[in-house]
C-alpha cells in the first residue's frame, strides 16, 4: 500500500502538455479576452489557442457584448475603449483601451462610425470613404464605391453586413442606409456591385440569416433578400406611431416634466432588433437639455413584437424574460441573459454619459460601469470580439495607404 | 455502496478494475458503465471479464473518478438537482494536480459529462486572471523567450494592462 501511495503522488501535472483535443474544451468555455491571455501562457497552449480561433469550425461562445466608445482624450480618433461587462461584474466591468483600432486608416483622420456588425466595425473616413475594420485582429475590408449605380453624392447613415466576411471573405453583402433621404442601397462585395431598389425610406435597419429588415417611415417592416428590387415581406405597423404616443403621455405623468422643458423637447427614435428569433421595435425617448448643448438624455423605451407571421402588426411587450436589450447610437442588438448571466433580462442596456440600465420590470433607470464622458461623445456601438483570421485577405485586399 | 438501495441484486452486478498501480477495484457496473470506454471493453469481453485492466489511471484518480460515477449512476429527478450541482460543484473543487489527473482520466475513460464539468472548472479557474496568474494556479513553467513573450503581448497589449 504504501509503495502505491508513492506511486500515486508520482504523477505530477503538467498542464502545459495537456492533450490539445483537452485545451480546445477548455478553449471553448473561454471568452474573448481570457482566451487571449491564455495565448500568453507558454508556448504550447498559444499554439493551441490560435489554432483554435483559426479553425474553420470555430464558433466561440455566446459572449456578452463590449461596448465600444472613443478614447477619453481629445483628438485619438484611432484609439477607442471597450467595456466588457462579464469581467470584474461586481464593479462594473472591465475597460480595455486599444490603440490603434483602426490600423487601416491614417492616423490623424476624424473617423465616423455607422455600423458594427460580426466583429466587424463600419467605419467612414477621409471623405466620407467606407471601410470594414476587425479593431482586434487588424484586417480591413474597403468597400468600392468607384463604380456601378452607386451615387457619389450620397452619405452613408448605417451599415450593416449580411454575413460574417471572416467566415467567407468574398461573399458577404452590405445593406447601406444613406443620406439624406434614409433610402436603402445594396452592397455585394464578390463583384463589387451596387444594387438600388425600389424608393422607401426606413427609419431603422437590420440584418439577420442573409436577410434585411426595414422600417420604413409610413410604417411598414419589409424583409428583403439583398439584391432584390422588391421587398418579400410588408407588414403593416401603423399602431406604432399611436403605440409612441400613448408611451410620451405614460412617461411625462410619470415623470412630470421641469417647466423649461416642453412636450416637443421629448424626441425618440426607432431600433430595429433580432431577438431569438422575433423582430423588435425598441423605441428611445429622450429628453433634450434646456440648455446651449443639444444633449439628449434617455428617458425611458417601449418595446414592440412585430409579428412577421400572423402579421396581426404590433403587440407591445412588457416585459423581456431571459433577455437583454443592447442600445447603442444606431443599431441596437439583443442577447440571452441564460448565455449571458452577466446581464440582467427584462433590461435595455444603453449609452449617454455613462452607462445605464433601464428596466422594464420598474421602468426605472440606474447606472452602472466606471465610464463617465464629459466629451462629446462621438460614437457607442456594440459589439462582438471576433478572434476569427480571414484566410487570404492581405492578397486580396491589399491597396495600402 | 451498501447503502444502495435503488437498483435490485440484479441490476447492481459488480465488475472489477485494475488501476495502473495493480489496485483492484469493485465497482457496481452501472457506475462503471457511465464510462463509455469501460462499457465497450465489457461489451467486447462479455461475461468471461475477470478485471477490466486501466494501464492510464492510478489508483488515486480512480477513486475519484469511481466516486462521481457512482453519485451519477441513476438518472436525477427535479428535486435532486440543486443537491446534486452541490455536490458537483464540490468534487471539482480540487488542486490542480488532482484535477490535471482526473481530467486526463475522464478523458480516457471518456466520461462525457464529466469531462465537461472538469474542463469548466479550468476554464473557471482561468477566467479574468493574467497570464501571470494562471501559471502560478496550474504551476506551469513560461517557456517563451523574452522577445516571443514581448511579441504576444504586444499585439493585444490592451488585454495585459
Amino acid at each position: 500500500m504504501k509503495l502505491s501511495s508513492a506511486l500515486k503522488t508520482a504523477t505530477a501535472s503538467n498542464w502545459s502538455e495537456l492533450q490539445r483535443e483537452l485545451l480546445e474544451l477548455i478553449l471553448k468555455r473561454l471568452q474573448f479576452a481570457d482566451i487571449i491571455r491564455f495565448e500568453a501562457v507558454c508556448s504550447s497552449w498559444n499554439k493551441a489557442a490560435i489554432s483554435y480561433v483559426s479553425s474553420p469550425l470555430y464558433t466561440g461562445l455566446p459572449q456578452v457584448p463590449w461596448l465600444m466608445i472613443e478614447s477619453d482624450r481629445m483628438g485619438e480618433y484611432n484609439h477607442c475603449r471597450f467595456l466588457n461587462l462579464a469581467e470584474n461584474a461586481k464593479n462594473g466591468g472591465t475597460v480595455y483601451k486599444l490603440k490603434n483600432a483602426f490600423k487601416a486608416i491614417a492616423r490623424k483622420h476624424f473617423l465616423e462610425v455607422v455600423g458594427s456588425s460580426y466583429g466587424w466595425v463600419a467605419v467612414l473616413y477621409f471623405f466620407k470613404k467606407p471601410i470594414l475594420v476587425n479593431p482586434f485582429s487588424g484586417a480591413h475590408i474597403r468597400i468600392d464605391t468607384k463604380y456601378g449605380t452607386y451615387s457619389s453624392k450620397k452619405r452613408f447613415r448605417k451599415i450593416v453586413l449580411s454575413s460574417d466576411p471572416s467566415v467567407n471573405y468574398m461573399d458577404f453583402s452590405l445593406a447601406v442606409l444613406c443620406e439624406p433621404l434614409d433610402d436603402v442601397a445594396f452592397y455585394k462585395h464578390k463583384d463589387k456591385q451596387w444594387t438600388r431598389p425600389c424608393h422607401s425610406c426606413y427609419f431603422d435597419i437590420t440584418c439577420h440569416n442573409g436577410r434585411m429588415y426595414g422600417l420604413s417611415k409610413i410604417y411598414n417592416v419589409e424583409v428583403w433578400d439583398f439584391h432584390s428590387y422588391l421587398p418579400t415581406k410588408v407588414v403593416k405597423v401603423a399602431d406604432l406611431e399611436w403605440v409612441t404616443i400613448k408611451a410620451i403621455k405614460a412617461m411625462t405623468k410619470r415623470n412630470p416634466l421641469p417647466n423649461s422643458v416642453k412636450l416637443t423637447g421629448i424626441t425618440w427614435k426607432y431600433y430595429l432588433v433580432e431577438s431569438l428569433g422575433e423582430l423588435l421595435i425598441v423605441n428611445r425617448f429622450y429628453r433634450r437639455s434646456a440648455s446651449l448643448l443639444d444633449t439628449k438624455t434617455t428617458i425611458g423605451f417601449i418595446i414592440c413584437k412585430v409579428d412577421l407571421e400572423t402579421e396581426l402588426g404590433l403587440v407591445t411587450l412588457e416585459n423581456l424574460p431571459d433577455r437583454a436589450v443592447l442600445v447603442g447610437d444606431k443599431e441596437a442588438t439583443s442577447v440571452s441573459t441564460r448565455d449571458c448571466p452577466e446581464l440582467q433580462e427584462n433590461c435595455v442596456y444603453f449609452k449617454d454619459e455613462s452607462l445605464g440600465i433601464y428596466s422594464l420590470k420598474d421602468d426605472k433607470i440606474s447606472t452602472i460601469g466606471n465610464l463617465k464622458d464629459k466629451l462629446h461623445k462621438r460614437f457607442a456601438y456594440w459589439i462582438v470580439p471576433n478572434p476569427r483570421v480571414v484566410q487570404n485577405l492581405n492578397s486580396q485586399s491589399g491597396e495600402e495607404q | 455502496m451498501a447503502s444502495s438501495t435503488s437498483g435490485s441484486s440484479s441490476s447492481s452486478k459488480v465488475v472489477k478494475i485494475r488501476s495502473s498501480d495493480n489496485e483492484n477495484f469493485e465497482v457496481e457496473e452501472a457506475a462503471a458503465a457511465r464510462s463509455e470506454t469501460i462499457k465497450k471493453l465489457l461489451e467486447d469481453v462479455g461475461d468471461d471479464a475477470d478485471v477490466i485492466p486501466l494501464p492510464n489511471v492510478d489508483a488515486k484518480t480512480l477513486v475519484k473518478v469511481m466516486e462521481w460515477c457512482k453519485k451519477h449512476m441513476d438518472d436525477v429527478d427535479e428535486l435532486n438537482k440543486e443537491e446534486m450541482k452541490t455536490w458537483d460543484a464540490e468534487f471539482v473543487d480540487m488542486d490542480q494536480s488532482c484535477l490535471y489527473n482526473v481530467l486526463l482520466a475522464a478523458n480516457f475513460l471518456n466520461i462525457k459529462e464529466l469531462l465537461d464539468q472538469l474542463t469548466q472548472k479550468v476554464a473557471d479557474m482561468i477566467k479574468g486572471k493574467s497570464p501571470e496568474e494562471i501559471r502560478a494556479t496550474f504551476n506551469i513553467k513560461n517557456d517563451f523567450t523574452p522577445e516571443e513573450e514581448a511579441e504576444i503581448r504586444k499585439q493585444n497589449a490592451w488585454a495585459f494592462e
